[in-house]
């Protein structure tokens, strides 16, 4: 009989193996094969579970702190004061940044997708038999 | 021919020695990845020594940050920076102090093309780290702290960045960074002023918001302040990846028996 499952990679993962062996199933009959998917969709924040590679916050907190910087400054001589002035810098230069990035990165992927997404999400695929 | 036979009898525990991928101590796990040398040039403009920080370069990265603070401070720099672009160009020219002024430009030049060229050579570390498949053990367990190669979630670490900037490296297990970032946040944080001022701008009161503030530290604020969040954002990146190809490994290593029975 086999028995085959999905994992994502966690330590719940080498739990659910040493259960296996726990339970008298030597490790020669359980098979991990590493999943690599080629193509992935893009996602706006990494997570936990998949990181693509392509960086959406890069552009975000660079303009961020050119904006809060400026806002700083400028805010200073402005009514509402450079706290203020600094926060709307900090928004307006993260969200132009992330628009940015998010539609010259779609450029990129779209033009040569294999290659922009270098790190795909991988998954582990437990194979048991008994 | 006889080259290639040398390095066939190099053990991989050497080969992985020459070129290894991270090192995972128990205050820090420190590690090479790929990164856009521009990003991290970026970093170094925006506050020396960040940029370094981000390579894990904490000693030189310090230095440059101490550097800065001192310097920038001395010279009135910000204050200058500050009446520059609002057109006062004649209060620019007075406050500034000629007896540190000159000390300032020849670092911050080298601290930026440092980072660049920095990041370039450990590019490459990096790629030649990957296909070597360099083994990194995953925990670091001394007396006084633990660090375990473990997933986290990147927004959580970005979050906290944002609330008390330092935290999210703690999170994230960069004890290093969280430390400095900790020190340069509240002791910059008081000495701006900018605490009365966020009370102040919050209730209305605008122009005793803008009274109270010494715009000469308030002006080191952003750049930390973003610094954290995007820092401890990638190392959280950074380090899920890592724990994945480690364990990727470790199974393939372990758990791919050649008399295993495949199904067909």
């Amino acid at each position: 009989m086999f028995i085959t499952a999905t994992f994502e990679y966690s330590e719940y993962l080498e739990l659910a193996i040493s259960e296996l062996e726990q339970h008298g199933i030597i490790r020669e009959r359980i098979v991990a094969i590493p999943l690599d998917k080629k193509v992935e969709k893009r996602k706006i924040l990494d997570t936990i579970h998949r990181a693509d590679g392509v960086s959406q916050i890069d552009g975000a907190m660079v303009l961020g702190a050119v904006f809060m910087e400026l806002g700083v400054v400028y805010g200073y001589f402005w009514k509402l004061g450079p706290v203020l002035w600094g926060l709307i810098g900090l928004g307006a230069g993260a969200l132009a940044g992330f628009i940015l990035d998010y539609y010259v990165g779609k450029l990129l992927a779209t033009g040569k997708q294999a290659r922009t997404l270098k790190k795909e999400r991988r998954e582990e695929r437990l194979r048991k038999w008994c | 021919m006889e080259d290639a036979t040398v390095e066939s009898k190099q053990p991989v525990s050497v080969r992985n020695l020459r070129r290894p991928k991270g090192h995972i101590s128990s205050v820090a796990t420190n590690m090479l990845h790929l990164k856009n040398p521009w990003v991290t040039a970026w970093w170094s403009a925006a506050f020396p020594g960040f940029g370094h920080i981000i390579l894990g370069s904490y000693v030189k990265g310090f230095l440059l940050v101490v550097w800065e603070l001192l310097i920038n401070v001395k010279a009135k720099l910000n204050l200058c920076i500050l009446y520059s672009f609002g057109g006062q160009y004649e209060l620019a020219r007075q406050v500034v102090d000629t007896r540190w002024l000159l000390l300032y430009a020849p670092v911050y030049v080298f601290a930026i093309w440092d980072a660049y060229r920095r990041t370039v050579d450990l590019n490459k570390k990096s790629v030649l780290a990957d296909r070597e498949d360099s083994i990194v053990l995953p925990s670091k367990i001394n007396t006084i702290e633990i660090n375990t190669l473990d997933k986290k979630h990147p927004w959580l670490a970005m979050v906290w960045s944002a609330i008390i900037p330092g935290v999210g490296h703690l999170y994230t297990h960069r004890v290093p960074t969280s430390f400095f970032v900790l020190i340069w946040w509240i002791s910059v944080s008081y000495l701006s002023n900018i605490l009365p001022a966020i009370h102040l701008s919050f209730t209305g009161q605008f122009a005793m918001a803008t009274s109270v503030v010494d715009m000469q530290w308030l002006l080191f604020l952003p750049s930390m302040y973003t610094f954290a969040i995007y820092d401890s954002y990638v190392n959280c990146v950074e380090y899920n990846k890592l724990a994945e190809v480690e364990q990727a490994r470790f199974l393939k290593d372990n758990y791919q028996s050649p008399d295993a029975l495949m199904p067909v």
